[in-house]
């Protein structure tokens, strides 16, 4: 097997007495996307930070291409960064901001990768204006601009789309990615946004108190969630306790007992947290757990039930016209995740 | 090997701790050892010295003269500078914009050239005086313009002007709606103005007394020309210098320097801590438009007169430059006018060296300051090195020594050879009137500086070494330039102080490093007005010129 392109080895930072980064390893393949995607104080941005150069670990190596950049300042790394607020450069115009890391070029290189990467972003007509002149969008693809120009070994997104407006966003979103693609650059971006993480990022890292919790493609975190955390910050689900049985089946109650996925170390007879999602549960005629609906949020064509069961509020996701407040209803499922309760 | 975690924090720690040594070194050990020196002999430690200060009531004399004229120096400026501020902000009148920056006028005057403007203007052979001799066909002048009450007018006129802008500002500031509120909850007029406007004011009040009381303690150039017989602690300190009275110069510095400490304190308690910052939006309360005419042309009118009367200093100042020697004795105003003033200074050597030593002292000593400045600044604000607060407190120490503490502190520090003491012979030297300036104008510089670099995105100097531009580029093509406005602010104060300065080159100067203000005086002495006079208006025009450069943006 080939060596990863970029490796994160046990990358340890404490700030003080707090852990921001534990014993982190990460691997991402040459032009692979990879999300870091957490909660605040995750140590997300700490990750991304010690992956420039702006902070160094206080264990663990960061290597690219098999050369260990761990101790190295961020002007001799090769990598490239796209802060949060893009810090632009106010007083240069986008070209000059574009050229400010090509200074080892002569000017006629300089103009000719300038305009090369601003149509690549499609701004070349705006190359001489002044940056405070541009709106969020621009200014976005601008900070990418800059920092693709010196062609870095990796780029480095930090939560790149939170600063646009949310009907810019999702646009900006496929633009960003299909360009980054395009390009083939190995990219690591942070964001807390869950749908941003999972529409931009070949693999998704989920972290917490500065570990890894689970790291893959989207569908396999929300689909096999390796914890419990990873399985409600990711997607919606309701999470109810149960016992588990002989052949991965959890008994809710006397009358109730549904087939579970497994995750982690589970041994018969352990009480474990049962983790449904909206889509993954429905209203049901024949046997089921009974409960009361409290409250409807409508989303369009479908709605979301509140439903206090026995065993505590479970959401459901189903046609507006299913069932109303205060009705009484018995509800069957499709897939349960089971966690260790230890796991919480 | 060193971790790279250690390896930063040994950095923060030593660039912590160099930059305190150094800082404590130009401010805070030259007044040690002022401290210090009012307690020695040759023969050893003594109180001696303190006990005869003690007991001479001379010195307690001028203690309390130096504080009650400077608490009435606070009330009187305040008492011409926010109804000014009031009339200027709340109300619209024709020409109040104009009038506006007028008022602001004083403030270009260095002290000892808005002195000789005052005793050209109101002095016993002074325009004004002339003038009432000539209208009511008086004997003599009218009045004589020496001792308390000529150094008190002198004080209100030159810093009314900080409480005018500092009110001015804080009432801008004022959200409208709070004024709106108080009306609506039954609180008009009086009562708004007591319970809502002045208790908002109060930072800008606290602040623009304690910068005319700290002034005024400091005040040298008005009571050394206007005193007389009526001595304050700064021209005591000087008169025991020349007298060769060193020890009891150490011991009247150290009691000066005591008294504005406790001003400080005192001052910066009736500050208080409490935020009085508004809460909400901050809209600006638009002027009141005056539309009946009476009162509209006649706010116009005084604000008129108000703005020659602010003028006049500058005016006369221009018209005596303007008179050749011995052409003007007994008549009203001065018969001859000529270039000859001007003309000496730029053709005759010796007249040309005092503005070339001051141009030169105070171009260097600001670009020094400013070194100093972007060095604090860059170590507070981003390398975030330990002793932070000690630093910040270091930086503001000089504004809280008068200027007279400063120069004896200087010269008492630099004037023994004992390198391992951090101590050179540099009284005599060239150098000793720039150090003097730098150490003078650290707070202003660096009170500009380091708000700059807070205002600064520390990201920008992220992206730059992402981009792989090194240490130096990144100050040299992100900081600095982005510093520019703070940089000049600072600079142009600094600039303009140390260009006008008077009261610590009197004690500091030699013959070939005397800077304009002492050959201001040394003509006055000659009797040659106009010279003096040419002298000054240079003086004002370079410190307009810096002020302008420093407030462009």
């Amino acid at each position: 097997m080939s060596n990863p392109f970029l490796s994160l080895e046990s990358l340890t930072k404490k700030f003080d007495e707090h852990l921001a980064v534990d014993a982190l390893s990460l691997d991402v393949e040459q032009g692979d996307l990879l999300a870091l995607l957490g909660p605040s104080g995750s140590g997300k941005t700490t990750t991304l930070r010690l992956l420039a150069g702006f902070e160094f670990p206080d264990s663990g190596r960061v290597v690219v291409e098999g050369d260990d950049l761990s101790r190295r300042p961020p002007a001799e790394r090769k990598v490239g960064m796209v802060f949060q607020h893009y810090a632009l450069f106010p007083h240069m115009t986008v070209a000059e901001n574009v050229g400010f890391g090509l200074a080892d070029l002569n000017k006629t290189d300089r103009d000719t990768r300038v305009r090369a990467v601003l149509e690549q972003v499609h701004m070349g007509e705006l190359a001489g204006r002044p940056v405070t002149a541009l709106s969020g969008g621009q200014q976005q693809r601008v900070a990418v601009a800059r920092a693709l120009a010196p062609q870095p070994r990796v780029l480095l997104l930090d939560e790149p789309l939170s600063n646009l407006d949310p009907t810019l966003r999702e646009s900006t979103r496929t633009e960003l990615r299909d360009s980054l693609k395009e390009i083939g650059i190995t990219s690591v971006f942070v964001t807390h946004e869950q749908e941003e993480a999972f529409a931009l990022g070949d693999q998704v890292a989920v972290l917490r108190n500065g570990r890894l919790e689970q790291v893959g493609p989207a569908p396999e975190l929300y689909e096999k969630p390796a914890s419990l955390f990873v399985a409600t910050f990711v997607g919606r689900g309701s999470v109810i306790k149960g016992t588990l049985l002989e052949g991965d089946v959890a008994r809710i109650n006397d009358d109730v007992s549904w087939k579970v996925r497994t995750s982690g170390a589970l041994t018969v007879g352990e009480n474990v947290n049962l983790m449904v999602r909206p889509e993954s549960i429905r209203f049901t005629d024949g046997a089921g757990l009974g409960g009361t609906v409290r409250h409807v949020r409508y989303s369009g064509a479908r709605a979301f039930f509140s439903v206090e069961t026995g065993a505590g509020p479970i959401e459901v996701e189903a046609s507006v016209h299913a069932a109303g407040a205060g009705d009484t209803v018995r509800l069957e499922v499709d897939a349960v995740h089971a966690f260790p309760q230890s796991d919480e | 090997m060193l971790s790279t975690r250690f390896r930063n924090r040994m950095n923060k720690r030593e660039r912590g701790i160099l930059l305190v040594v150094a800082l404590s070194w130009l401010v805070v050990y030259p007044i040690v050892m002022v401290g210090a020196e009012s307690f020695r002999e040759p023969a050893g430690w003594t109180l001696g010295h303190l006990s005869r200060f003690a007991a001479d009531s001379t010195e307690w004399t001028a203690l309390w003269n130096s504080l009650w004229i400077s608490a009435a120096s606070v009330v009187l400026s305040a008492m011409i500078g926010v109804p000014l501020a009031f009339i200027f902000e709340l109300l619209d009148f024709p020409g109040r914009k104009t009038l506006g920056a007028l008022v602001a006028l004083p403030a270009v005057l260095p002290p000892l050239v808005g002195v000789i403007a005052f005793l050209f203007l109101y002095g016993e052979s002074g325009f004004i005086p002339r003038v009432m001799v000539s209208t009511f066909g008086l004997s003599e002048a009218p009045w004589k313009l020496r001792g308390a009450g000529a150094i008190l007018l002198v004080h209100a006129y030159s810093m009314s002007v900080y409480f005018y802008l500092f009110t001015r500002a804080g009432l801008a500031k004022v959200d409208g709606s709070m004024v709106e509120a108080a009306h609506a909850l039954g609180c008009k007029g009086v009562c708004t103005l007591r319970r809502v406007i002045l208790p908002l004011l109060r930072p800008q009040l606290t602040s623009a007394a304690l910068l005319v009381f700290m002034t005024s303690l400091g005040s040298f150039s008005a009571p050394y020309l206007f005193g007389g017989g009526f001595r304050v602690m700064t021209t005591q300190i000087f008169a025991s210098k020349l007298n060769g009275n060193l020890s009891a110069a150490m011991v009247e510095t150290s009691a000066l320097a005591i008294v504005a400490l406790f001003g400080l304190f005192v001052f910066r308690r009736a500050r208080g801590e409490r935020s009085v910052v508004a809460v909400g939006k901050g809209t600006s309360r638009a002027p009141i438009v005056i539309n009946q005419p009476l009162i509209k042309w006649g706010a116009a009118a005084a604000g008129w007169a108000l703005a020659i009367f602010l003028l006049l200093p500058h005016l006369t100042l221009i018209t005596v430059s303007f008179v050749p020697r011995g052409t003007w004795t007994t008549e009203l105003f001065p018969p001859v006018y000529s270039l000859t003033n001007y003309l000496s200074l730029a053709r005759e050597a010796e007249r040309f060296r005092p503005l070339f030593n001051s141009l030169w002292m105070a171009t260097v000593s600001t670009v020094l300051v400013l070194s100093i400045a972007v060095w604090a600044g860059r170590a507070i604000v981003q390398k975030k090195v330990v002793l932070r607060s000690t630093i910040e407190s270091l930086l503001s120490v000089p504004w809280a020594v008068p200027g007279t503490v400063l120069a004896i502190a200087v010269a008492t520090l630099f004037s023994v050879n004992a390198p391992l003491m951090g101590r050179w012979v540099l009284v005599g030297t060239v150098v000793i009137l720039p150090l003097a300036y730098v150490i003078r104008n650290i707070p202003v510089a660096a009170g500009s500086v380091v708000a700059g670099f807070r205002q600064l995105d520390h990201s920008l100097d992220e992206a730059a070494g992402s981009l792989g531009a090194t240490r130096w580029r990144t100050l040299k093509s992100i900081t600095l330039p982005l510093l520019r406005p703070a940089l000049l602010a600072g600079g142009a104060l600094a600039f303009a102080t140390a260009v006008g300065d008077f009261v610590t080159s009197i004690v500091l100067y030699t013959f070939e490093t005397r800077p304009v203000s002492i050959e201001i005086l040394s003509v006055l002495r000659q009797n040659d007005v106009g010279i003096a006079a040419a002298y000054g208006v240079i003086l004002m025009c370079v410190s307009a010129a810096a002020m302008a450069i420093g407030t462009k943006r």
